[in-house]
């Protein structure tokens, strides 16, 4: 269910390191990074000054965030309080440098930046709300720095692009510098999100067309029919069904009720995790298939 | 597992409402859907007891006078609507419980019980009815997966209004579970047909309504018709027997057959309404069979079986490949 507004997930006061060259320089100004969920469902991932006039200006720094985006971490090779929002394109980057007191948190602290970042909870009707979502933006835009960013929905569709290109070049060559726990984390991050992402409907994996083919092996008629209700259980009786309705809604009731938790995959002596209707198949494949396992 | 006193949600279908109407204990009543306002076609649905207009619903601001409840105590049932998933079976009581019909053991208890009740009481009362309740859910998919209502209320998902449209003791009414009492609509003389009184009420609601795209249905509650066609064969066989001639009964279209011709093609006619309405009412059934039934072994088994025969693997190609979607129910 969506919330009324904004959620703010975490908040870890943090200032800013530049590029310059090939060293950064840090910005002396207090300011916080912030992580929201947006009313859409989505990631933002902000960075503002903590000016003691206009608390509510706009952030400087405002992303969406997919899963498998990026992930922040400490700057390898360092050995100050400084970390980095690491993209796959490097050139997209951002780096900072922990003002929070105690410095023994910084670890902790990232790792939940981490994960808040890369986490995902899908609203419903989230592409009608693409719209509201572009103008809310634009209502929001205040102007105490003039800063400029991106549209919303501009924003998503380059995020989303750029989450594509991360998923297609995720055969990065072995023995990359700083890289390989790194792209271990981003690999396990996407890793998340698919798992996250509701899926289909068993109603629409057992569609008609695919499921009337196969209902033609009179075997299965022979082994079902008794989970048939009595008087249902010809093979006219099978192939209605499967076109029914009635069949359909019950598909889509237990669909929810599976990805809501309502019901587990335990209740089916299934070990998998997961709550998708695809966990549930491949649970169910894992406990009943006969194929040789390689 | 849900709360035992939890009212499901059902179709709004007219083979869920007969069957409904019947495992409450009334016998001889069906529930047609009506997709126009059509007179002639209403005209030959008599006897019709009342009409059920459902809608999506919406703030409306509506300045009809109400009647007080108190001065029709004992001559209109108007109960209030307590229970949302409830309100289509509210809308068939108030229809049935003010029709003068006859309503076996479960009804007749609940009216007389509430018969001195205000409206609240009267609503509470059916709310409270374990019977009923029991007889209403029975038409959504059983246990264990009952719907998380929260979580199906999408977007598009609608929540329902019912309206009933009733002629008692000379007048007609609108009763509105969601109003304080029953709106008089106009009065009827003995030689009204209370439909045509009704239909330009119920076609102003139509227009507002297709205005702003909002859906909504037409149901007619009416004596059951293969009764009411095979009281008519039984009287034209009886007298084409005795050599009389005969005018067929209230039949839908003018004129009357004169001529033995006539009342053979006019038997013919109704053995063949006849027939429809047997083969109708054997596919409401099959389909609240399908509706009642927990096909959850069913298709946990069926895909065990795939597994097993190596067939699964396909569907779950299909299922990874699929784009993520949001779950679309039919109930209204």
């Amino acid at each position: 269910m969506q919330s009324n507004g904004v959620q703010v997930l975490q908040e870890v006061r943090a200032g800013r390191l530049f590029k310059d060259a090939s060293t950064l320089r840090a910005d002396s100004r207090k300011g916080l990074i912030r992580v929201i969920e947006r009313e859409d469902g989505l990631i933002s991932f902000q960075w503002k000054e903590r000016a003691t006039v206009q608390p509510d200006c706009d952030p400087e720094t405002d992303i969406i965030t997919f899963p498998g985006d990026a992930i922040f971490i400490k700057i390898p090779n360092s050995s100050t309080r400084s970390f980095m929002l690491k993209f796959v394109e490097a050139d997209r980057d951002l780096f900072f440098w922990m003002q929070e007191p105690r410095a023994e948190d910084d670890a902790i602290r990232a790792e939940q930046l981490s994960a808040n970042i890369n986490s995902y909870s899908p609203g419903e009707g989230q592409e009608e709300e693409a719209m509201d979502t572009a103008d809310q933006a634009q209502i929001a835009e205040a102007s105490c720095t003039g800063a400029t960013r991106a549209s919303a929905e501009e924003q998503a569709g380059v995020q989303a692009a750029q989450l594509a290109a991360a998923l297609r070049s995720i055969g990065m060559p072995a023995g990359m510098e700083q890289g390989e726990s790194d792209v271990a984390q981003l690999l396990s991050a996407m890793q998340q999100r698919r798992q996250q992402l509701p899926g289909p409907s068993l109603s629409e994996v057992l569609k008609p067309e695919v499921l009337l083919p196969i209902l033609q092996d009179p075997t299965i008629l022979q082994i079902l029919a008794e989970h048939l209700p009595e008087g249902q259980r010809t093979q006219q009786d099978l192939e209605n069904l499967v076109t029914s309705a009635q069949f359909r809604h019950q598909l889509d009731v237990f669909s929810s009720a599976l990805r809501s938790g309502q019901l587990d995959l335990s209740h089916f002596g299934l070990d998998s995790q997961g709550s998708s209707v695809l966990d549930f198949l491949i649970g169910i494949q894992e406990r009943f298939s006969q194929a040789d396992k390689q | 597992m849900s709360g035992s006193d939890a009212w499901t949600t059902i179709e709004s279908d007219p083979g869920v409402f007969t069957e409904l109407i019947e495992e409450m204990g009334v016998q001889g009543v069906q529930v047609e859907e009506l997709y126009a306002l059509d007179e002639e076609l209403l005209m030959s649905l008599r006897p019709v007891y009342g009409l059920i207009f459902l809608f999506k619903w919406r703030q409306e601001t509506d300045n009809r006078p109400t009647l007080n409840p108190e001065d029709t105590l004992g001559h209109i049932f108007f109960a209030q609507q307590v229970i949302p998933n409830a309100c289509a079976t509210q809308a068939i009581l108030a229809i049935l419980l003010n029709a003068g019909i006859k309503l076996g053991s479960t009804l007749s208890e609940l009216k007389d019980f509430t018969s001195a009740f205000p409206p609240d009481l009267k609503g509470m009362a059916i709310g409270n009815s374990e019977q009923i309740r029991r007889v209403h859910n029975s038409f959504s998919p059983p246990q264990p997966i009952v719907p998380d209502e929260a979580k199906l209320a999408e977007k598009d998902d609608e929540v329902y209004h019912f309206i009933s449209y009733i002629p008692i003791a000379g007048s007609l009414y609108e009763l509105d579970g969601l109003k304080p009492g029953p709106i008089k609509l106009c009065d009827l003389d003995a030689k009204d047909e209370w439909l045509l009184k009704a239909a330009p009420h119920i076609q102003s609601r139509i227009e507002r309504y297709a205005q702003s795209e909002i859906r909504f249905n037409l149901m007619a509650v009416i004596q059951n018709r293969k009764q009411v066609y095979s009281q008519q064969l039984a009287k034209l066989q009886q007298s084409s027997q005795s050599g009389e001639v005969h005018q067929p009964m209230d039949t839908d279209l003018a004129g009357g057959a004169a001529s033995p011709a006539d009342a053979d093609s006019e038997m013919g006619r109704l053995m063949e309404l006849i027939q429809q309405e047997d083969d109708k009412f054997r596919q409401w059934h099959e389909e609240n069979v399908r509706r009642k039934h927990n096909y959850i072994p069913f298709v946990f088994n069926f895909l065990k079986l795939l597994a097993e025969k190596g067939r699964l693997q396909p569907l779950i190609d299909q299922a990874a490949a699929s784009k993520p979607a949001s779950f679309s129910h039919q109930e209204k």
